[in-house]
């Protein structure tokens, strides 16, 4: 006990680990972060001088799809990581992987919703409810792609100690890139002209096949029970980091989408 | 499981690298501490020369010393860089040196974010007064109101510069929020419980917290100015449907709690020093952690009284007006506990203590001068006047600089093993606080009076220019004040023996049981802590029966003979380094010159590559 | 290189992946009982009933202080989300309810909120310090939030 080194985590006051702790406490200021945009938003309601306005442009439906999307990456995450906490490699991983993928698919959403509403008038530029919307959503949006990023490092880290296997690496992100430009394709159909949906549905099968056949083939063995914990432990962060952003999107949907959906030009 | 090497194309440092590389790659928490200490210190001089043209601008009626353009860049950057580079890091200085040292750990949670806090603060500094050099530094007060902001208004480059450099100095100071913040919950000493904690270490952990919740109210306020300026979006533009006052909102409810931020660390400061040289515990230990707790809860519900004037209606102004004499009281209570301290010890004269005694004196003339603000009748006779330049001069000079300075003197033997010159420092103290007095006191009346602030001159016949010229002679000596100090630090340096024992003020925290200046790896054993000011104890175990706060039933553990090799520090890293780097020059490229995404993107790749390299590069083994 | 696909290996994979969803309970619902007590009494209870009391103990089994979440146990937790989130997006389209729509709403996100925070982030079994340091900024941006839109709405 005497010879307590600075970082390694054999003692601490709370009996925590440290850099745990210090993601909660990173999330309590990620609040704040959000909870000035959302205020913003929230303060400039029938506000915007000229339109589009919210009634007439936010699309209830879909956004309760891309809701739902994320909250079952959450659970997936919640699945890779209790996989994780046991050892096994594989399925944890797939978990990890499947959660980078929804989280993937609602980006799409998102990347159409932009898209889809510049199409028919409304840009960061054009009246107040889009400087809001834009800034509140894409600071969002990019905390859910640092996400992804995140977890598509973890769900292929530490793998490669042959030629072989990092090439199967090498195989499997270019898979997920593909995947990626496939959703995104899906996504914009109505931007780029000429896009056949059946190409990108193509593009975004061959990329997540690609991904899980490179997965299944490096065979990545289980764990042995005195190193799991510290893929666990950055899995853990991992998976809070996620959590938190799927509720601020809980908070923005409800706040921003099923409440103020009705807003429209300034009352008089 | 193999480890990904990474390809690295600088050596990597060895345990305790020594020279130049060595300081780069420091992750030691007390390197860190004087980098920051020296860094703000040249930052402290560069904002004295600002606000010393700003005195001779002023001395008397109708100058043109500088063009009102210059004086609006003079008093933006006097305000910036003293605030942000200055107070700021000079408490950080303090935090990293002392917060393990107190609390009886080794080092910080986490050693490189550590010394990457560092870093972006000077790359950060370093950028914002970069725009002294193409002449177009920000200008719009360090508060930057819009619309005076907006693109309209103010289309050159100068606030451009401001906000990024603020958000990257924000990026430095969460990063050290969070690291301090983590460490006094998690690394302290077995025994040490929170209400054994020196009143420092409270202070710190308040002002940590107050630090990451309202650092992210101005991130996002930036956001919206920036993108406001640059990218057309209608934040705080009228014609689009925003509201020029919502950007005071956000500025000020990131604002208020920032003063506390810079007053906090100098008020625990004082309450490390009065004990010592009183040889009595702080009085009323429970009250002034609550009441340090209290202003940081109560300060975020005060912002609005930035705002009286504004117009916000006479119940918003009712209820500010109340919640800001309510947030004096526990201030008030502080000053009663340090009275309280001295009365009745045995006390020892010396700089630090006079410079403490000092803060209490000056910093009570600027809550007076404060509470008058809390009135909105009152206000508004002094909003834009001298009055508030004297009110917070009083607080942010004669409460946190006084309250460093004592802290300078008090640690500097900790520090370094040299004393500072004693006879060099009461000249420091004497000079600096009649200067002070006479730079600042004058513009109570002036104040009053109607000058107004941030205005390049002012009218002959006003009765202004007797008061004016005061100010500006007590400023040159002011000057003079730190140039003897200035010139104690080379003294001590050069003249003074390396003779520090371990506990030469016979203190009462943990850091006097080491050696001056400590070793990399601070406690040969971390101690185990029974009471509270536990090292006074162990000195002097017959006044046990005394203690406030009391002990735990813990046993004694006997002390073994460590081997030195047995202790892992943390190894050095350049990645901090580089990350800094990176964030600087990724953010920077933001600001619109021809090429700027070019160098955005490099600042990004660096950015990637220090934050990839940090993440793989094996932590000590 | 030679690629081979054990159909064996994937066969077990597979029935592992399946066993691990249900949560170690190859039987499910219809697992054996630990003790007499968990059999459901057939003559007070119908067995709808008594696998609802069932369900509840076990639930609150699991969220005591130091319980711990099962797979099945999230998988549930995921299936009550959806379900909310189908009913928010339901009560969007009531015309009747007017401005009760917006409380209403609140407190089912708010409920939403809590579930993953609390249970897919592990705070309810947690160190409370966790819950110290999120409630904090969380409390405290919806305080002001709130502070500052009231302020915003009173007209001088």
């Amino acid at each position: 006990m005497s010879n307590i080194s600075a970082t390694e985590d054999h003692y601490t006051s709370t009996g925590v680990d440290n850099r745990k702790l210090m993601m909660w406490i990173f999330l309590g200021s990620d609040c704040l972060f959000f909870g000035s945009f959302i205020s913003t938003y929230l303060v400039y309601r029938n506000r915007s001088l000229v339109g589009p306005y919210p009634n007439e442009i936010l699309d209830i439906p879909i956004t309760t799809v891309s809701t739902f999307v994320l909250l079952m990456s959450s659970l997936a995450m919640v699945m890779g990581l209790s996989y994780v906490q046991q050892g096994r490699q594989v399925l944890g991983r797939y978990w990890t992987l499947a959660t980078a993928l929804l989280g993937m698919v609602f980006l799409g959403f998102q990347v159409f919703e932009f898209t889809h509403f510049a199409h028919v008038g409304l840009t960061p530029r054009t009246n107040i409810f889009g400087s809001t919307f834009f800034t509140m959503t894409g600071f969002h949006g990019a905390h859910v792609t640092f996400g992804v990023i995140w977890l598509l490092i973890f769900a292929f880290s530490r793998l490669a100690s042959s030629f072989r296997q990092k090439m199967l690496i090498f195989a499997s992100f270019l898979s997920v890139v593909i995947t990626m430009v496939g959703i995104m394709m899906t996504e914009t159909l109505d931007v780029i002209p000429h896009m056949p949906f059946s190409l990108a549905m193509t593009v975004t099968i061959i990329g997540i096949l690609g991904t899980i056949g490179s997965l299944y083939l490096l065979r990545v063995p289980d764990t042995e029970p005195e190193k799991i914990s510290k893929e666990e432990e950055n899995l853990e962060l991992a998976g809070l980091y996620w959590h938190f952003v799927d509720i601020v999107w809980i908070v923005i949907f409800t706040v921003v989408y099923l409440v103020s959906a009705k807003d429209g030009a300034p009352l008089l | 499981m193999t480890t990904i090497s990474y390809p690295t194309f600088i050596r990597r440092p060895n345990e305790y690298a020594s020279g130049i590389w060595g300081w780069l790659t420091t992750v030691d928490h007390k390197r860190i501490g004087t980098l920051y200490g020296v860094t703000a210190f040249i930052w402290f001089l560069i904002a004295g020369i600002e606000a010393i043209l700003i005195r001779i601008q002023l001395s008397q009626p109708e100058m043109s010393f500088v063009t009102p353009e210059v004086y609006n860049q003079l008093f933006t950057m006097h305000g910036t860089t003293m605030i942000f580079l200055v107070v700021m890091p000079l408490s950080a200085a303090f935090f990293n040196w002392l917060v393990p040292l107190q609390i009886g750990a080794r080092d910080v949670a986490f050693p490189r974010l550590n010394a990457f806090s560092y870093w972006a603060f000077l790359f950060g500094g370093i950028l914002l007064n970069f725009s002294w050099l193409i002449g177009d530094a920000p200008n719009a007060g360090w508060f930057a109101y819009a619309p005076n902001t907006g693109v309209k208004f103010n289309p050159s480059n100068g606030v451009t510069f401001w906000i990024i450099g603020l958000q990257i100095l924000g990026i430095a100071s969460l990063a050290a929020g969070f690291n301090f913040f983590t460490t006094i919950i998690n690394m302290r000493a077995p025994g040490m419980t929170w209400f054994k904690l020196p009143v420092f270490i409270w202070m710190t952990a308040v002002v940590n917290v107050l630090i990451v919740l309202a650092f992210p109210v101005i991130t996002v306020a930036l956001i919206q100015l920036q993108f406001d300026r640059l990218y057309g979006t209608g934040f705080f533009n009228p014609a689009m449907g925003g509201d020029p006052v919502m950007w005071q909102h956000m500025f000020w409810l990131f604002g208020h709690p920032e003063v506390y931020i810079l007053i906090l660390p100098a008020m625990g400061i004082v309450s490390e020093v009065l004990p010592t040289f009183s040889r009595k515990p702080i009085f009323g230990y429970s009250f002034i952690v609550f009441s340090g707790i209290a202003i940081g809860f109560l300060g975020w519900f005060v912002w609005s009284h930035h705002m009286f004037t504004v117009g916000l209606g006479p119940a918003a102004n009712a209820a500010f007006s109340v919640s800001t004499m309510l947030i004096a009281v526990p201030t008030g209570v502080k000053i009663f506990n340090w009275i309280g301290t001295l009365w009745g010890g045995s006390i020892k004269v010396n700089t630090a203590l006079l410079f403490s005694v000092a803060f209490i004196g000056m910093f009570v003339i600027g809550g007076l001068s404060g509470v008058t603000h809390a009135s909105p009748p009152s206000d508004a006779q002094q909003q834009d006047t001298y009055y508030v330049v004297a009110h917070f001069h009083y607080v942010l000079f004669g409460g946190s600089l006084l309250g460093l300075w004592s802290g300078i003197y008090y640690w500097w033997p900790k520090f370094t093993g040299r004393f500072l010159n004693e006879k060099l420092g009461l000249w420091h103290f004497g000079i600096v606080l009649l200067g002070f007095n006479l730079t600042f006191f004058p513009m109570h009346w002036l104040g009053l009076d109607g000058m107004p602030r941030r205005v390049a001159t002012y009218p002959e016949g006003m009765g202004w220019d007797v008061s004016n010229l005061v100010s500006t002679m007590g400023s040159l000596l002011l000057g003079v004040g730190v140039l003897i100090f200035i010139y104690n630090i080379i003294y001590s340096n050069l003249r003074m023996p390396k003779n520090a024992s371990n506990d030469p003020w016979d203190g009462r925290t943990l850091e006097w049981s080491i050696p001056s200046p400590p070793p990399h790896y601070n406690f040969d054993v971390i101690p185990e802590v029974k009471y509270r000011d536990d090292f006074w104890y162990k000195k002097y175990p017959e006044l046990v029966d005394n203690t406030h706060g009391g002990g735990s039933d813990y046993e004694d553990q006997e002390n073994h003979e460590v081997d030195h090799a047995d202790i892992h520090m943390p190894d050095p890293s350049y990645y901090p380094l580089f990350l800094g780097l990176g964030l600087t020059v990724m953010v920077g490229g933001l600001i619109p010159f021809t090429g700027h995404w070019v160098v955005s993107a490099i600042g990004l790749i660096i950015f990637i590559w220090s934050f990839l390299g940090w993440s793989y590069e094996p932590v000590n083994g | 290189m030679k690629i081979v696909i054990d159909l064996g290996k994937m066969k077990d994979s597979l029935v592992s992946m399946y066993n691990g969803f249900l949560g170690h309970d190859t039987k499910g619902y219809f697992r054996v009982p630990d003790t007499p007590q968990d059999l459901p009494n057939p003559e007070n209870d119908t067995p709808w009933v008594g696998s609802i009391k069932y369900s509840i103990e076990k639930f609150n089994k699991i969220t005591r202080k130091d319980g711990h979440g099962t797979p099945i146990f999230y998988v549930w937790i995921g299936f009550i989300l959806g379900a909310i989130t189908l009913i928010e997006f339901g009560i969007f389209y009531v015309e009747g309810l007017g401005v009760l729509m917006i409380p209403l709403l609140l407190i089912l996100s708010l409920l939403k909120f809590v579930m993953v925070v609390g249970f897919f982030m592990h705070l309810r079994f947690d160190n409370k310090v966790f819950t110290y340091m999120f409630a904090s900024g969380f409390v405290l941006a919806t305080v002001i939030s709130t502070v500052l839109l009231i302020l915003l709405a009173i007209k001088p």
